[in-house]
């Protein structure tokens, strides 16, 4: 029998399929080869289909008791790893609510359930989940890099303690309380006050660091006295100097790099000390290396090297002559207490001290306010930040933060609209789990961890962004083109990290708890009854919430509207005003030319030659020299004390006067016009009768009433760098028109007098171009090279960006603001868009009864769009009333900005109503394509 | 020992194991409780109490190799533990006490 017929002897397959289900896996196997050794043996025995029967029977019988095995094993399984889940007692709920059953099992199962939850509810709308995450994260971002700004200004600690008995010695005077020290002044401390021990002085400056590759602008500490034994840095390598190597006018050429610059520029070289670099064209020994992250005690600069003032020929602006000079004060000057004295002993040696030089140098201890100056004292922790600068900081990050902080408000409120909305959807499922016995709290509890889970990962996102922001904001170089460049440490630290974990709970709550506490309070027999999720029947109460939401978000759009469009206008009034000076194609570049490789005449020699190159080049219109520039800040660094004959100042008045040394074709090619007399000319030479022309609001000064050419007046260096160090009389020859040579403000008395008469170490060279100042930039940058020890007091820029330092303040404010605002206008437009298409959704019926009954779709729209615009007035009207008195406040700091402003407030006023307006239109124009029809037997 | 007792279905596999001796797997013990008392058990109910039997330590199983051949099937092979013993010991001792003296109707 080669082939026999055999009925299937297999047990039937769904049979097995079912043991299989109810049976553990590791188990099924033995199992089902028990079954089917049976079904053989019954199969030989009675036949396939009695063996049929029998294993369905023992599939029947097996069903209920091996689903109770399986899950007890399941259980089993669970039972192991329940102490891992066990509630810590603290948290735990307090078991005062015995009839909440839930709460008894509560574990963080629960907990990470919810979290689970919440991500996958978020999941399934990844666009919402980006919304929410996104604008919560600039608002974050934005509050943690403000915070994170004034954390490094005003909170921080300097990375090194100093001892509680180190001062800081000031000259104030009434510009300034806290000003910097004359050397003389400090020798005289030193042998005059003698609560002090040990004293150290510096100053920063900026230096080139030149070693054959890429040049490189250095952020030097030039450091006098008892520095480095003072400061006590521990030094990576090496040492610093002593007081004794920084004998002024013989000091070696030593310098200590910092450890940035030692990692970055020479590669972490261990063997780095005795190396020499050059620094401004003059070889300096490396004999240490700074502490890791040192940040100066002042303002927490990044500090890249450490130079002795005491070098031959100075360094930066410390020159040999400046260090004989009372009136050259840039030195901060600190000191160690004697054991046993406070500082009540050293403010009054100092007042002692104050007096007498008051007495034997009455011109430079003499303010520009013909008042005497004064030496104070402050501990050392106090002056790193003086109360009036603390002050001053504290003003700004305040108003900055509230600033972030309405932007962090709008995104919570409309992120609370978005879940307010949600949590309407859900009201059926909320009803429900109610209905299944879970406790309110529990509910709140979940909703909670629903916000949570968005909040915390925009606070985690806003923290990169807060991160980067910090370290653009940190290295970015200043406008204006000095060449210093200051960086700025505001790296976040713990205390940061805290505030953005802060903010990211505060912000859950705000967009979490309305939400919640609506989900947990849902009216149960309506909810469930209702045949739709959607099935709210009271409208009107659920929405006044939302609504009152966003008008808060239009009000604060608003406020942000106007403000940027007040900064926006007075930047572009400040740059409409006629300043006097025509500066459009314009460059300029300063120099400082060595005094041990040129004498005054050598360096007159060498900028004539510099700027004749510059005039041959045919896109030069013209190229002057000067010693200063109308409108930069050098401009209101060259004042000198003007007194004339016969005029009395009155009391408090300030006789400095800003002032420029030029020569003969500057005031032309700067566009000041001449109103009478003549120019600066060729005949004004040394040795010439001193010739000076004056500006209008000058000679009214001086001379009212009475003409002031032929006049001469007299001037005395004031506190700050003047034309010359010794007393001139100048004879008025031309008189100028006014114009804002110092400010933007206001049009300020200004004086210019011949170069060649006065000739200085400090020259700019000027330079006109025929189509455009970047012509003019690029033939300054292909004339001049640098000499060697040489350095620059202004790297070549256009004259418009070296004064646009000035409008700095508005414009960035407004560009801050421009970005805030429409950011909330964004968000402002949402909100409106969401209750408007809210509300088409809930008037859908209605709509269509009225549409069936004959009314206009127009009509039903206008109902709609009008709804929103509504919402948005109102927002108008309080953010009206917030922000004018906010502007009237702000109209003191804004140049040229008037409270109301036609073109800033109307602009204002169409720009949100225009958003109100298409943010409602979108929605509403789906009600007017619903056929109503549709819309009736869909309910 | 004292708080150990066990189930009727339980005491019917144990004691069948003890029976079954070094036979004693799955398919013997069903049989086993079968010839003894006629009662048909499912097998989802005898793995399921194998399975607890085992979880309480009175069981220890042991599933050799597949025998070579058409009928070798893996085989699940139960023995009595020490503990488990214990407890038959004490089950069955404490059923004879309680039945000491009785006379059922329809014994």
């Amino acid at each position: 029998m080669r082939w026999r017929f055999r009925p299937s002897t297999e047990p039937p397959r769904f049979a097995q399929l079912l043991v299989s289900i109810v049976t553990p896996p590791d188990e099924r196997q033995v199992l089902l080869s028990d079954l089917q050794d049976e079904f053989e043996e019954t199969a030989d025995t009675s036949g396939t289909e009695a063996a049929k029967r029998a294993y369905w029977e023992q599939v029947r019988g097996s069903m209920v008791p091996g689903l109770a095995w399986r899950l007890s094993r399941l259980g089993r399984r669970r039972r192991a790893l329940s102490w891992l889940a066990r509630v810590p007692a603290w948290w735990r709920p307090a078991p005062e609510v015995p009839t909440d059953q839930h709460n008894r099992g509560e574990n963080m199962f629960d907990y990470l359930n919810d979290v689970r939850l919440a991500c996958r509810g978020l999941a399934k709308n990844p666009l919402i989940f980006a919304v929410v995450v996104l604008s919560l994260a600039v608002g974050i971002g934005a509050s943690t890099t403000v915070f994170s700004m004034a954390n490094a200004f005003l909170f921080r600690s300097p990375a090194t303690d100093l001892p509680d008995d180190y001062v800081a010695i000031f000259t104030s005077d009434n510009d300034s309380r806290h000003g910097d020290t004359s050397y003389p002044d400090y020798l005289d401390l030193l042998d005059n006050v003698a609560a002090i021990e040990s004293t150290l002085l510096h100053r920063i400056g900026g230096v080139e660091l030149d070693d054959g590759g890429e040049r490189q602008r250095l952020l030097v500490e030039i450091v006098g006295g008892h520095y480095f034994e003072l400061m006590r840095l521990p030094l990576t390598l090496g040492r610093g100097f002593s007081a004794e190597e920084n004998e002024i006018g013989s000091a070696d050429r030593l310098v200590v790099l910092s450890f940035r610059l030692w990692q970055q520029r020479f590669g972490a070289d261990e063997n780095i000390l005795g190396k020499t670099v050059r620094l401004d064209g003059h070889p300096y020994t490396v004999i240490g290396v700074g502490p890791q992250g040192y940040l100066s005690r002042f303002l927490n600069l990044r500090i890249d090297a450490w130079v002795p003032m005491g070098v031959a020929g100075g360094i930066y602006h410390v020159r040999p002559s400046g260090l004989e000079d009372r009136s050259d004060r840039q030195y901060r000057v600190l000191a160690q207490l004697q054991p046993g004295e406070d500082l009540a002993t050293v403010r009054a040696q100092l007042e002692v001290l104050s007096k007498r030089l008051h007495e034997e140098y009455p011109e430079a201890w003499t303010d520009a306010r013909g008042e005497a100056r004064g030496l104070s004292v402050l501990s050392e922790q106090e002056a790193l930040l003086p109360r009036e600068m603390r002050a001053g900081l504290g003003g700004i990050f305040g108003v900055l933060l509230v600033g972030t902080g309405l932007i962090v408000l709008i995104a919570c409120s409309n992120v609370a609209c978005l879940f307010l909305a949600r949590i309407n959807l859900r009201r059926r499922e909320m009803a429900m789990r109610l209905a299944l016995g879970a406790g309110r709290r529990r509910i709140v509890l979940m909703l909670l961890v629903e916000s949570l889970v968005p909040a915390l990962v925009a606070g985690v996102l806003g923290s990169g962004l807060a991160y980067w922001a910090c370290g653009a904001l940190g290295s970015m170089d200043l406008p204006s083109g000095i060449p210093i460049p200051l960086h700025f440490d505001f790296q976040p630290d713990v205390r940061v990290l805290g505030f953005a974990l802060l903010l990211s709970v505060l912000t859950s709550l705000a967009i979490g708890l309305a939400p919640a506490l609506e989900g947990a309070s849902p009216d149960l027999v309506t909810s469930l009854k209702a045949d739709k999720g959607t099935g709210d029947r009271r409208p009107g109460r659920r929405l006044r919430l939302r609504r009152l939401l966003v008008v808060v978000q239009v009000a604060a759009a608003l406020i942000f509207v106007v403000g940027t469009g007040f900064m926006l206008r007075s930047v572009q009034a400040a740059s409409a005003v006629d300043l006097g000076i025509d500066i459009e194609r314009n460059a300029v570049m300063a120099r400082d030319l060595p005094q041990s490789r040129f004498n005054d005449e050598a360096a007159a020699r060498y900028l004539q030659d510099v700027v004749e190159r510059l005039r041959r080049r045919p896109e030069v219109e013209a190229a002057e020299l000067a010693l200063s520039a109308e409108l930069s800040i050098m401009a209101s660094i060259y004042e000198a004390v003007v007194a004339v004959d016969g005029y009395v100042p009155a009391e408090g008045e300030s006789l400095a006067i800003s002032h420029n040394a030029v020569t003969p074709g500057y005031m032309d090619m700067m566009g000041i016009r001449l109103l009478r007399g003549r120019g600066i000319e060729d005949r004004d030479l040394p040795g010439a009768p001193l010739a000076a022309v004056v500006s209008q609001a000058f000679a009214e000064r001086f001379w009212p009433g009475a003409d002031a050419l032929g006049r001469s007046f007299q001037t005395t260096p004031g506190d700050r760098p003047a034309v010359s160090a010794d007393d001139r009389v100048y004879q008025v020859v031309g008189i100028a028109d006014d114009g804002h040579y110092v400010t933007l403000d206001e049009e300020s008395p200004f004086f210019w007098t011949a170069l060649s008469q006065s000739w200085g170490q400090r020259v700019m060279i000027h330079v006109r171009g025929r189509a455009s100042d970047v012509e003019a930039l690029r033939a300054l940058n292909e004339e001049t090279s640098l000499e060697q020890g040489e350095s620059m007091w202004l790297l070549p820029t256009t004259y418009s960006q070296m004064i646009s330092i000035h409008s700095m303040g508005p414009r960035l404010m407004s560009r801050f603001m421009g970005w805030g605002g429409l950011f909330a206008l964004g968000l402002a437009a949402m909100g409106i868009y969401g209750i408007v298409s809210f509300t088409v959704t809930q008037r859908t019926r209605e709509m269509a009864i009225r549409q069936a009954l004959g009314a206009r779709p127009g009509e039903v729209l206008r109902d709609v769009v009008g709804d929103g615009l509504r919402l948005a007035l109102w927002g108008l009207v309080v953010g009206f009333a917030v922000a004018l008195p906010l502007a009237a406040l702000a109209r003191n700091d804004v140049y040229g900005m008037s409270l109301l402003d036609p073109v800033a407030l109307g602009g204002s006023i169409l720009v949100l109503l225009n958003s109100a307006f298409f943010a409602s239109a979108i929605p509403a124009r789906r009600l007017s394509a619903v056929d109503p029809m549709d819309a009736l037997r869909d309910e | 020992m004292a708080g150990v007792f066990l189930g009727e279905l339980e005491l019917y596999v144990m004691l069948a194991i003890a029976h079954l001796g070094e036979d004693a797997y799955g398919g013997a013990v069903r049989k086993e409780i079968e010839r003894r008392t006629n009662r048909r058990t499912a097998v989802g109910a005898l793995y399921a109490t194998l399975d607890r039997l085992g979880e309480k330590g009175f069981l220890s199983f042991e599933v050799p190799p597949p025998e070579p051949g058409q009928r070798g099937r893996p085989k699940k092979y139960c023995r009595l533990t020490p503990a488990g013993e214990d407890a038959l010991n004490h089950s069955t001792t404490m059923l004879q006490r309680m039945m000491d003296g009785l006379v059922l109707a329809g014994a």
